[in-house]
């Protein structure tokens, strides 16, 4: 057969083109078998327990969760290491919900804003213990701040009226309480005074608004502020502040009574210390804390007066 | 392979032209459709990965708060509202080895959280008949756990293969257009080949070359004039070689000629010489009238004589051109031996004719041409046999040709000399006995006639044949 040659070399050349003709499934990617359980099969074992002692830890959220995070990790991680347990970080989205799980005993102690602090005095008492309060720029207070956008043209308060308005939280000191206080003092309430209201549940989310014009006005605290000018792309410079209040004390670390007393003190004496530790010292610079030291009495009076008034 | 060179050899120029650019058209792009094939593929699968780390990045910002604040009602929602996107299987979002949201229904498989990822890649799971993209985004850095996202392989490869389909009839078509069109340019080359090759069967040097029209590119009108420039040189060369050859009988003739002129003479003497003693005695005696009759028709009988020797001389020498017709051997022996018994018989050597008991054969033959060859032979048998020897001619016959041969009772050609013997201008006489022309014209004359010179070595002597071809009446079977 004279045409035998061809079609057996045709025929040897499309099974040696086959698999590329085929589109065989390989990929680029490493391929895994993973065998897929059927829906309703039991669900995997929990992870065991750690065996090292657990501290439990949250941090109002005066920032956003994930700059929260990325700020008090460190320090949590440093001081677990000193302590010698574990701290479990625990965060919420707002200060409430904090100060729900520490009445609640779902954590053990908490770094809580002035205003938090207020209300869990007011709702346990003595039940939160205040165990240090930060030293930041030299003091341990701060300041709340009306801020409008640099473009704004106002220069109180009473120019804001009828204009979009950021809180932070209903229980932030700085971000809701003094402000309200103004607008009483100006004979109105917020929900009628300003053109519309919202709570951004974080200080630093309240700058960005007011920096990007989303808001005309916002209440924040002076700390956050200041923390927020010096990192880049700063919000703050397209922002400017029309009011600042008196100084108030700053938000302390409480820890609940059901807390060991020794646990406490233990916990009291680490944070006094923290500052000595290179490592925690490097932490506690990354959050703008000098040191940590024990509150003065009548810290939160000035506070507690203006809460107290706008209530 | 040996099979592949046979069939090759056997399919005509253009057929494999054809054969060769088909095949070339259809590697080419069958290694196209492969390798567009793969790298298409490659590129689906990347663009697929590049697409799933795009939307488990968007996942990963999006949950980082909620995973840090423990709110997996708005994780689940996340991942739920995420697997709904068309060709995503999966999302489930794992802080420390925990699954803390996921849009599977049921417990996520465990083989599928713990899956890793080597230097953050993408991986395939594969699972029964399923077979995921698996992409790990990190949230927040890999402190709040990481976002898995499962992009369905399935429709992937339905891409990948109507893709396929698609390339595959492009290069089928590719192909069928290779092919015609390699055929096209395969008889668009060979044919004016074979019209070339069809010309220089057909070419008769002897005949004006029609010449080559050329029906193709640049190139094949050049090589079509060039070989039409060959075929006229070819026949300008045949044309100086005719004339060369016809100069060379022409000389050789003169050369035969003046070997014979010694017997001419002889021929010519006796008779002269009886006429001369006829005129002296009619001058000076006084003869009867019958006497002198008789003289009278001697001294014609001897102009006879003298004018007939002549007439056959001239006739040997005069130039003429070659008129092939049937002439019967023993006729053509008769023409080439006639001026020849005067010359042997000064040196008494006997000619004798002889024939194989073979009927006389006719053949197609100019008998003033093959003459002049059997003289040749027998001028050169004469000259090596020494007096009082024997020349033979002798009339043969053997398949498909007839032949004179000329055998004589010389020493033989020596051995070391006989590849040599049809040479021009060899020759073994002393110089200026001969021209070294004589066989190699003898050859020219019977190979003009189709024929063949051959030799024959016996003990003694030897035996020039002229070998010609019968001419048709007498080729035909005998009964």
């Amino acid at each position: 057969m004279s045409g035998m040659p061809t079609l057996r070399s045709a025929g040897l050349l499309l099974c040696a083109l086959a698999p590329g003709l085929a589109g065989c499934p390989s990929t680029q990617f490493p391929e895994v078998p993973v065998e897929m359980l059927a829906p309703g099969a039991p669900s995997p074992p929990p992870r065991d327990q750690p065996a090292t002692p657990v501290l439990r830890f949250s941090v109002a959220a005066m920032q956003s969760p994930r700059d929260t995070h990325a700020a008090y990790s460190h320090f949590f991680d440093r001081m677990g290491r000193m302590l010698g347990v574990e701290i479990r970080f625990i965060q919420r989205r707002t200060y409430a919900e904090v100060n729900d799980l520490l009445v609640d005993g779902q954590i053990d102690a908490a770094l809580v804003c002035t205003g938090g602090y207020l209300d869990l005095r007011r709702r346990v008492g003595q039940e939160a213990e205040v165990l240090a309060v930060p030293v930041i720029g030299g003091r341990s207070t701060y300041q709340s701040l009306v801020i409008v956008p640099a473009s704004s043209s106002a220069s109180g308060l009473r120019d804001l009226a009828g204009k979009r308005f950021a809180f932070t939280d209903e229980l932030s000191l700085s971000g809701y309480t003094y402000a309200a206080g103004l607008v009483k003092e100006l004979g109105s309430e917020p929900g009628t005074f300003f053109g519309s209201t919202l709570f951004t549940r974080s200080h630093d989310r309240s700058i960005e608004a007011v920096a990007n014009g989303l808001v005309d006005g916002a209440a924040v605290d002076s700390l956050v502020y200041e923390a927020l000018a010096t990192k880049k792309g700063d919000p703050t410079s397209r922002t400017r502040v029309i009011h600042r209040s008196p100084p108030f004390g700053v938000m302390p670390i409480v820890a609940s009574r059901r807390l060991p007393a020794e646990t406490r003190e233990r916990l009291r004496a680490v944070l006094l210390e923290l500052h000595r530790d290179p490592e925690a010292a490097a932490a506690l610079r990354t959050v703008r804390i000098e040191r940590f030291t024990l509150p003065e009495p009548h810290l939160y009076d000035s506070a507690a007066a203006v809460a107290e008034a706008s209530r | 392979m040996n099979g592949w060179r046979r069939w090759l050899q056997r399919r005509p120029l253009w057929t494999k032209l054809a054969a060769f650019a088909a095949l070339g058209v259809i590697l080419t792009h069958a290694a196209h459709l492969v390798f567009a094939n793969q790298i298409s593929s490659r590129a689906l699968a990347q663009e697929q990965d590049n697409l799933g780390r795009t939307i488990a990045r968007m996942v990963a910002h999006q949950a980082a708060d909620a995973v840090l604040v423990d709110d997996v009602v708005t994780l689940h929602e996340l991942v739920s509202n995420v697997a709904t996107g068309e060709g995503i299987a999966y999302c489930f979002i794992a802080r420390n080895g925990r699954v803390i949201a996921s849009s599977i229904p049921g417990p996520t498989p465990p083989g599928l959280v713990a899956l890793s990822h080597p230097e953050g890649r993408s991986v395939v799971a594969s699972g029964g008949d399923a077979r995921y993209l698996d992409i790990s985004e990190p949230i927040l850095g890999g402190a709040a756990g990481e976002v898995r996202l499962g992009m369905d392989l399935a429709p992937l490869a339905a891409t990948r293969r109507k893709l396929a389909v698609l390339l595959g009839s492009l290069a089928l078509v590719v192909i069928l257009v290779g092919v015609g069109a390699a055929l096209v340019v395969g008889r668009g080359i060979a044919r004016p080949l074979g019209d070339l090759l069809d010309a220089a069967d057909r070419f008769d040097p002897a005949a004006e070359a029609r010449p080559v029209v050329a029906r193709g590119g640049l190139e094949i009108a050049r090589l079509a004039d060039r070989f039409n420039l060959m075929m006229q040189r070819l026949g300008a060369a045949h044309e100086e070689q005719a004339q060369a050859r016809q100069k060379a009988i022409a000389t050789e003739r003169l050369v035969a000629l003046g070997s014979l002129v010694a017997g001419v003479a002889h021929e010519v003497n006796n008779p002269i010489a009886g006429m001369k003693t006829c005129l002296r005695r009619l001058r000076t005696e006084e003869l009867s009238p019958e006497t002198r009759e008789e003289y009278l028709e001697l001294l014609e009988e001897g102009v006879r004589r003298v004018e007939n020797v002549m007439s056959r001389l001239l006739d040997f020498a005069r130039p003429r051109s070659t008129s092939l017709v049937p002439v019967g051997l023993a006729e053509v022996v008769r023409e080439g031996t006639v001026l020849l018994p005067s010359l042997l018989h000064k040196r008494r050597i006997i000619l004798r004719e002889l024939s194989d008991g073979t009927a006389d054969c006719r053949v197609l033959a100019d008998r003033r041409q093959i003459a002049q060859a059997l003289l040749n032979l027998v001028l050169n048998a004469a000259y090596v046999t020494p007096e009082g020897g024997e020349i033979r001619i002798r009339l043969r016959r053997k398949a498909g040709r007839c032949g004179i041969s000329v055998e004589d009772d010389g020493p033989g050609i020596p051995a070391p000399i006989r590849s040599r013997i049809l040479d021009p201008f060899f020759s073994t006489k002393p110089e200026g006995e001969g021209t070294g022309l004589g066989l190699s014209v003898t050859r020219t004359i019977v190979e003009a006639h189709g024929g063949e010179l051959g030799f024959e070595f016996p003990e003694r002597g030897t035996v020039a044949t002229l070998w010609l071809r019968p001419s048709p009446e007498d080729a035909r079977p005998r009964a």
